[in-house]
């Protein structure tokens, strides 16, 4: 097919197609809070094509009406745009709701109809975009029921893909199995899985800082750095009745082998040959097969530190311990903190560790990437005492996106003396336009069929194995490393910062 | 809004500068003063991304410019540097004055400023203009310069050459063909490296965004070597937003020019297809009241494509029928203030390699209704 010649110039992105897309378990909060307004927002961008209908698929009884004021409800509180109501009717005017249990067949057969009526009403074009936003259990169902009703397969011109939310399983084996079943019904290519991490813009902007400028990359190696830290601090406990998801998943699953391994392949890959999804993927997943893997639970406890809250305070509140929230086993062996030394072996990053952290109730929200330049020689200026010499560059992914590094400079007056100053850099302040939400990148990503911001088959499996040891190591044998504690409010175990200590390392003031 | 500045007599046009300018200050100490302004303020940060030079020749601009400036730093942090040059003055003399424009957070507090010189220069002297603009930049920062106005004498060599983008609004000229063929030659002086934005092709941004997703469809996209009939609606004045719009067209389609008439403010055009033999006729209205750009309609065969913009609305109307089907939604219609067209040309950026490959079918169009403006009159 021709190219369309009134797009050139008009945006450097791949253009989205025109589609259908199915959500399913569209009556869930992932519908309400995030896809239907980011939809919506691509729609107030003006970036949503023509033809595009949204279909909801779910077992309660609805209709289209109050579905859609359902979802405008929602949008009204969640949209970053604000809400207009012409430009919501317009928009809303292609939601559709499709009631059906995941498990009946005959639901996907009349979903089929309904997709065969729009493709009619839109001249035969038939891309269909099916999101899987239902709890994880149902994903077989689904996916096999997809394939039973040929759904899977585009027709003519068209295309039909899957958009897979996480977890991509809870272990090695779960998610061989989800992906076994989400190849047997979509080619690897059709398969979008979404790390919304990926879409935020300071994510994306690791590879432009690292591979657009170039200070930074001949810095970026074993030889002047000296190691990296990534942070994800929550200052929430288990509100809302997330106390049963998480109880079951814990730190290490819920963020670590997802989004904290999706950041450090980011930092750490070599530069790609292209930057087509595949070229940027392959670079990652180089990185996650070459994270050093732990044997024993020995070895696993003198690298990874796990903890549970105590009861403490968060942002001037009496904070219960982890074992007494709700939803939470009080014999709970989950972690609620995971710290990690990581080493690549490769030749840009021996001998460097990567340590990396994730916490609820910590004293505040923040994710962000540090990288610590190894000291100068001491000779000159660098015998002097300095409470800070090494320069750090800090990429902060939220909040407060942006870019500090830290320098030394004289301070003014006769004497010699010096001190750590930041160069700094805010999105908020340069940029004064809002960032599009994760989601509304990926969904345009999703419709335009460039997944360089979704995770391959080949990286889920590969950060699984490095994750699997470590569980195993916790769960499954005699002798397993212990569960340290830290106060609500914390900073997290003193075990943590023994982990550093060791290493005549200190983790970074946040 | 300032109020007209021409119906004030000099003492209230001092209190109305005084009052939206900022502090007065001798050219000279215009670092010192900032330094001095920002010592005596909490301010957390001083934002900075571009050099914003506006440049104008009519009465009153400093006063309208920094409503512009306030408003456009929202979302663009610059170091402005204001310039209304009254040549027509005697006297060789230059005045300036000093503000901040902030933006506030939540609680109010000022979370960054951008820093605001205006100056009033009296007196022809491109010498003196080139100079302000240079001597008062934010070392290492792109510099934009809106040129307000006809592109005159002032426009010379040694300033353009340090420009980075460089606005104007072709709109505001009175002879946009002579406007062309300066900003022509400027470009293509061997020193010159900047990157030119026609506001009167900014304001076409979302029509042909509009267009563009309109022949995503496949369908659609198949029928457009079908094209055979073009109308347009523009508001007087806005005539080569219009052209370049059909500029744009014709360029991008492969059609070229034939012939062009110009009959009671109507533009008929008849293009030629790659197609040997085939043809399309376009055909712009000027009519009055009406949204600069305000109506576009494609057709041929069996399809039709048509947008609208209701003076005053915020959205693109957008219909297309292909056979029995037939679509409607609408789009988003950015702002048609300055501001609106400004702030979103900055923040879309880009090279403007469009912009270039349609100058050629574009000037073809600008001159032929040019020469058969006393015929058709």
């Amino acid at each position: 097919m021709e190219t369309n010649p009134f797009r050139e110039d008009l945006v450097s992105r791949l253009s989205p197609q025109p589609c259908t897309i199915v959500i399913f378990g569209a009556t869930g909060d992932l519908t309400h809070r995030k896809l239907v307004p980011a939809l919506y927002n691509i729609a107030a961008d003006g970036d949503l094509p023509p033809g595009v209908r949204v279909v909801g698929f779910a077992r309660r009884d609805k209709s289209d009406e109050v579905f859609r004021a359902e979802l405008e409800n929602a949008n009204r509180k969640l949209s970053r745009q604000g809400h207009h109501d012409e430009l919501w009717a317009n928009f809303s005017r292609s939601i559709r709701y499709h009631r059906s249990e995941f498990q009946d067949l005959e639901g996907y057969h009349s979903l089929a109809k309904l997709l065969k009526d729009f493709d009619a009403q839109n001249g035969g074009t038939c891309n269909r975009l099916f999101y899987l936003a239902s709890a994880p259990e149902f994903f077989d169902d689904i996916l096999l029921h997809l394939k039973e009703s040929a759904l899977n397969e585009a027709a003519g011109d068209g295309w039909s893909r899957v958009v897979v939310e996480k977890p991509f399983g809870t272990d090695l084996p779960t998610a061989q199995h989800l992906n076994s079943v989400v190849n047997l019904t979509f080619e690897e290519s059709d398969t979008y899985r979404i790390d919304h991490y990926l879409g935020k813009e300071t994510a994306q902007n690791i590879m432009v800082l690292r591979f657009a400028n170039a200070i930074f990359e001949p810095l970026w190696n074993n030889r002047h750095i000296d190691h990296v830290q990534i942070t994800c601090a929550e200052n929430l406990g288990m509100t809302g009745g997330r106390g049963g998801y998480y109880d079951k998943s814990g730190a290490l699953r819920d963020m670590v082998q997802n989004h904290l391994l999706q950041l450090l392949s980011l930092v750490a890959m070599e530069q790609p040959t292209d930057l087509s999804a595949d070229g940027v993927r392959d670079e990652k997943v180089k990185v996650l097969r070459s994270l050093r893997r732990w044997s024993d639970p020995a070895e696993v406890a003198s690298n990874v530190v796990r903890a549970q809250y105590t009861a403490g305070a968060v942002d001037g509140q009496r904070a219960a311990a982890y074992r007494e929230e709700d939803r939470v086993n009080p014999e709970s062996m989950t972690e609620s903190y995971v710290a990690l030394r990581i080493l690549i072996d490769n030749w840009r990053w021996s001998g460097v560790p990567f340590y990396v952290r994730m916490g609820k109730q910590l004293p505040k929200k923040a994710t962000e990437i540090s990288v610590h330049f190894k000291e100068p020689p001491p000779v000159l200026f660098n015998v002097m005492p300095v409470t800070a010499r090494k320069n750090v560059l800090v990429i902060r992914i939220q909040p407060e996106e942006g870019i500090s590094l830290r320098m030394l400079s004289k301070i003014p007056g006769p004497a010699l003396r010096m001190e750590p100053v930041k160069m700094d850099f805010h999105y908020k302040t340069s940029f004064g336009k809002a960032s599009p939400e994760a989601y509304e990148r990926l969904l345009l990503d999703a419709m335009a069929g460039d997944a360089t911001l979704f995770a391959r088959r080949d990286e889920v499996e590969t950060a699984w194995k490095f994750i699997d040891d470590i569980e195993h190591a916790w769960h499954q044998s005699d002798e397993p490393p212990p569960m340290a504690e830290y106060p609500a409010g914390s900073w997290g175990p003193k075990e943590a910062d023994d982990l550093l200590q060791q290493d005549n390392r200190v983790w970074r003031r946040i | 809004m300032p109020p007209d500045v021409e119906t004030l007599n000099s003492q209230e046009l001092e209190q109305l500068r005084a009052c939206h300018l900022g502090k007065e200050v001798a050219v000279a100490d215009i670092g010192r003063e900032f330094s001095q302004l920002w010592d005596q303020d909490e301010t957390a940060t001083r934002a900075s991304l571009i050099n914003f030079a506006i440049y104008n020749e009519q009465l009153g601009a400093l006063l309208e410019n920094t409503r512009l400036i306030q408003e456009i730093t929202l979302e663009h942090a610059c170091r402005a540097l204001l310039i209304m040059s009254l040549p027509g003055k005697k006297a060789h003399r230059v005045r300036a004055w000093i503000t901040a424009h902030c933006q506030l957070d939540a609680a109010g507090k000022k979370v960054a400023c951008s820093e605001q010189v205006a100056f009033l220069v009296e007196g022809t002297d491109s010498d003196l203009i080139r100079n302000i603009v240079f001597a008062h930049l934010d070392s290492d920062l792109p510099l934009v310069l809106w040129w307000q106005g006809a592109l005159n004498a002032r426009f010379e060599e040694r300033l353009y050459s340090s420009v980075d983008r460089l606005i104007v609004d072709s709109a505001s000229w009175e002879d946009p063909q002579a406007g062309y063929n300066t900003l022509v030659s400027a470009l293509e002086n061997d020193r010159s490296r900047f990157i030119v934005h026609d506001l009167a092709w900014t304001r076409s941004y979302q029509f042909r965004i509009a267009l563009a997703s309109c022949f995503d469809d496949p369908a659609l996209r198949s029928r457009l070597s079908a094209v055979d009939s073009v109308a347009m609606e523009t508001a007087a004045g806005h005539e080569t937003a219009a052209l370049l719009l059909l500029g744009w067209l014709a360029a991008q389609s492969g059609w070229s020019l034939k012939e062009t008439h110009l009959v009671s403010g109507t533009h008929t055009c008849t293009f030629e297809k790659e197609d040997p033999g085939t043809q399309v006729r376009a055909q712009i209205t000027a009519v009055k009241l009406a949204a600069p750009l305000q109506f576009l309609k494609i057709s041929g065969g069996d399809f039709s494509v048509a947008i609208k913009r209701e003076l005053d609305c915020d959205f693109l109307q957008v219909a297309y029928a292909l056979q029995d089907r037939k679509e409607s939604r609408i789009l988003p219609a950015a702002g048609t203030d300055l501001v609106d067209l400004v702030s979103g040309q900055l923040m879309r950026g880009g090279n403007n390699q469009l912009f270039f490959k349609i100058l050629p079918s574009f000037r073809a169009l600008l001159q032929s209704s040019d020469q058969v403006s006393g015929i058709g009159d």
